[in-house]
């Protein structure tokens, strides 16, 4: 197992954020999946420069990340697998690919910005419709957790589901 | 544990809280802060600082980040860390940004003192850069 973190972020690969999880999990290289970025060159090199130094960057869009994950999977190197959007992950998961982790296969959500017709669920996190469903499918296979940066404290997608019945 | 305590001119250290909340989320409450404003009393601003000193003297250390070397509460800290009558160590560090923050506040949990005020200064100073893609020999594609 060579993914050693999942993570969701609006903001992709965040300087310093990055840095303070790859001090808590071994990170030698950081996939990032957005097919966006991934078909602007500009903002592929924007990002490739985000991350801390001597960690490598790949950005994937959907289709090329179906294709080179199982040998990311299968690597002796440790990698973050970073997307702006669960439903991105959903996707992945749903053409088969296994999201197991060395952080105990929790997938970590950071900040979801706030956008039109979103909810606010926690500090930091909004989502829509099409969000909470994506979220519900990958909560079947992994625990879902809120949690900015390693020092903060964290929250759960079935404590939200629990607590607040709009969703 | 460490004490983190924030003194600058001004609205400077509310005003990077503020930014510390966007970026990071929570600000940890038991870090302190003091502003030296425009009509304040230095003197009041002092004894503030000490108060803030002594809160934290079970800390196994303090660091105070401050906004300008030699500025009033660069200097007051300064002072205040060279007296030997507190009992914890203090170190006082300059040029307070973002960068800097995050990194001190994410060490006060930490126990090695010296530790979390040398890194405090790296990267305060690593977040100084000119932008700029990586070079070329980075983006070529390898084997995972």
């Amino acid at each position: 197992m060579a993914i050693s973190f999942v993570r969701i972020d609006n903001r992709l690969i965040h300087g310093q954020i990055v840095t303070a999880w790859s001090k808590e999990l071994k990170c030698d290289g950081i996939i990032a999946i957005d097919t966006e970025i991934f078909n602007d060159a500009i903002l592929t090199n924007v990002y490739k420069s985000a991350a801390p130094t001597g960690v490598k960057v790949w950005i994937f869009d959907v289709k090329n990340a179906v294709e080179k994950l199982p040998q990311v999977i299968g690597s002796n190197k440790k990698y973050f697998v970073i997307c702006k959007s669960p439903i991105t992950l959903m996707v992945i998961m749903k053409k088969g690919l296994s999201l197991d982790n060395e952080n105990n296969n929790i997938i970590n959500v950071g900040p979801i910005h706030m956008k039109e017709g979103a909810k606010t669920i926690g500090p930091n996190v909004t989502i829509t419709e099409d969000e909470k469903e994506a979220f519900n499918f990958l909560s079947t296979k992994h625990k879902i957790q809120f949690k900015l940066v390693p020092t903060s404290k964290e929250y759960y997608w079935d404590e939200i589901i629990s607590e607040n019945r709009r969703y | 544990m460490l004490g983190l305590i924030l003194a600058s001119h001004g609205n400077l250290i509310y005003g990077i809280i503020d930014t510390y909340k966007i970026v990071i989320g929570n600000f940890p409450k038991e870090i302190k802060v003091i502003s030296l404003g425009l009509n304040n009393d230095i003197n009041t601003f002092e004894a503030e600082l000490v108060k803030k000193i002594e809160e934290l003297k079970d800390t196994k250390g303090i660091i105070i980040l401050t906004d300008l070397e030699g500025g009033s509460p660069y200097n007051i800290a300064f002072k205040h860390s060279l007296r030997e009558k507190h009992s914890t160590n203090i170190r006082v560090i300059s040029g307070l940004n973002l960068p800097m923050l995050i990194e001190a506040t994410e060490n006060i949990e930490n126990s090695d003192f010296e530790k979390a005020v040398k890194s405090t200064i790296t990267e305060g100073m690593m977040g100084i850069k000119l932008a700029k893609i990586n070079s070329m020999k980075d983006f070529e594609e390898e084997e995972f």
